[in-house]
């Protein structure tokens, strides 16, 4: 059966962030079991970009920890090959959109919402897909509401995350791209996404900013962006961009987010066909895992420039240059 | 009566009730005069106040005849401060068309060379990868 729903996330059992383990856990029963209550059929993807060799599997950890998420939960493990391979910049240790793209390119449900391991889902958020009305070619957006280090994470309900009391930040999003923390909800119907081909694979310098590339992406396509009227909620960790842009050295940012000056607003991408690792051979390890295989035959190549293009004008809209958007 | 007033005037002289006649009649007359040289003496400043309103009038009229002489002129000098303005309002239009033409192309030009700028940064980083990927063989 065809899920209402895929969640599209990454990770890996590298210890990122001090305890990313448990917070993957804890939004992932908290998001699993909120989807089930409003019976919203779901498939939640995770892909373990460039696993390490020597630590147990994020998705099995998973499963251990919650074993009703088994069937829901599908784990690609991504050959470590390809993040040399793919990475233009060997400063960068992560390239979470392509690995994101993985799990696009693969997601079987009717809408795919690409989010962050450390994201709950606000209660608006679960009634609008619970609603079942996600439009085609309309990107969903969705605050981001920062809720404070220290907060009781043991026992997480709605109550607790909506509290003002537990927020730190809110990003407020705007027209046009309703940008701010994009890489913390993106949801499209499914065919619309892949109409897209997914995020930027083209400038593989950076991890910041392309988040916001694929919104001008979509706005330059005729996309509409539209908050979807509910927060997200994001437990703000050691490591997290929010409380370490500023005063991360330029050595530990550059791994983090890569080239952060890069003109993320102003020049867009084409992905080539192959986006999504479609070409890596997968073998099956169970039933909800598979591996992906190195193959150069799946490796975007190294300067694709024809494929950096820019952003059209749409009638009647406004160029993303005029606006104030943050 | 009558026969006194013949003596009297054949002497030259008058009887007591004309003399009285004579002086209300003189008296009438003064009194009349006094009147007139009134009279007069206000026709005179009537015709004075005439006399000026005229001259201002004149005047006036001299130099509506001297403005209407110059109309023509000035006609003429209006019509071209009106060419030469709708030739400068025809220059603006065109200079600003022109500005707008050259903002946008300024714009388009600094989107291509943000682009060219971004894929340089691909080419300088995609050297850099095969520069170690040659390197590290060797």
């Amino acid at each position: 059966m065809t899920p209402a729903l895929t969640i599209v996330v990454t990770g890996r059992n590298d210890g990122y962030g001090g305890d990313f383990n448990a917070r993957f856990l804890r939004t992932l029963a908290f998001n699993h079991d909120r989807l089930v209550e409003r019976g919203v059929t779901h498939e939640i993807v995770l892909v373990e970009w460039a696993p390490p060799a020597d630590r147990p599997q994020l998705g099995n950890l998973m499963r251990e920890a919650l074993p009703n998420i088994g069937d829901v939960l599908e784990t690609y493990l991504v050959d470590p090959r390809y993040q040399e391979a793919c990475s233009l910049n060997p400063k960068l240790a992560y390239l979470e959109y392509l690995a994101k793209n993985v799990g696009i390119r693969r997601a079987r449900g009717g809408a795919i919402l690409a989010t962050n391991t450390d994201i709950y889902l606000g209660r608006g958020v679960v009634e609008a897909l619970a609603a079942g009305t996600i439009d085609s070619r309309t990107v969903y957006r969705a605050t981001r509401t920062d809720v404070k280090l220290g907060a009781d994470e043991s026992h997480v309900h709605w109550d607790l995350l909506e509290d003002p009391r537990n927020h730190t930040t809110s990003k407020t999003i705007q027209p046009p791209l309703y940008a701010g923390g994009s890489g913390d909800f993106i949801l499209l119907e499914r065919d619309s996404l892949h109409a897209l081909r997914g995020f930027n694979e083209v400038y593989r310098l950076a991890r910041v900013g392309i988040d916001v590339n694929f919104l001008v992406k979509a706005y330059s396509s005729g996309y509409r962006i539209v908050d979807i009227g509910s927060p997200v909620y994001h437990t703000a960790h050691v490591g997290s961009f929010r409380t370490t842009k500023n005063v991360a050295s330029s050595e530990t940012a550059e791994a983090a987010w890569g080239s952060r000056g890069w003109p993320s607003r102003d020049v867009i991408y084409e992905n080539h066909d192959g986006w999504g690792l479609r070409d890596a051979p997968e073998r099956r390890i169970d039933t909800k895992t598979r591996w992906l295989d190195f193959s150069w035959d799946a490796v975007p190549p190294l300067a694709d420039l024809r494929r950096l293009v820019l952003p059209a004008a749409r009638v009647g809209r406004p160029l993303v240059s005029e606006t104030t958007d943050s | 009566m009558g026969m006194l007033h013949s003596l009297l005037g054949a002497v030259g002289l008058a009887s007591a009730g004309q003399a009285r006649t004579l002086t209300a009649r003189v008296d009438t007359a003064e009194r009349r005069a006094t009147e007139l040289k009134r009279a007069v003496d206000e026709a005179r400043e009537e015709a004075k106040r005439w006399k000026g309103k005229a001259g201002e009038l004149t005047e006036r009229v001299a130099k509506a005849e001297q403005a209407a002489e110059r109309l023509p002129k000035v006609e003429r000098e209006l019509q071209q401060v009106k060419a030469r303005d709708e030739k400068h309002v025809a220059q603006l239009a065109e200079v600003r068309e022109r500005m707008l033409r050259a903002e946008r192309s300024a714009a388009l030009s600094q989107e291509h060379l943000t682009a060219t700028e971004a894929k340089l940064d691909v080419i300088e980083a995609a050297l850099g990868v095969l520069d170690r990927r040659t390197r590290k063989p060797l």
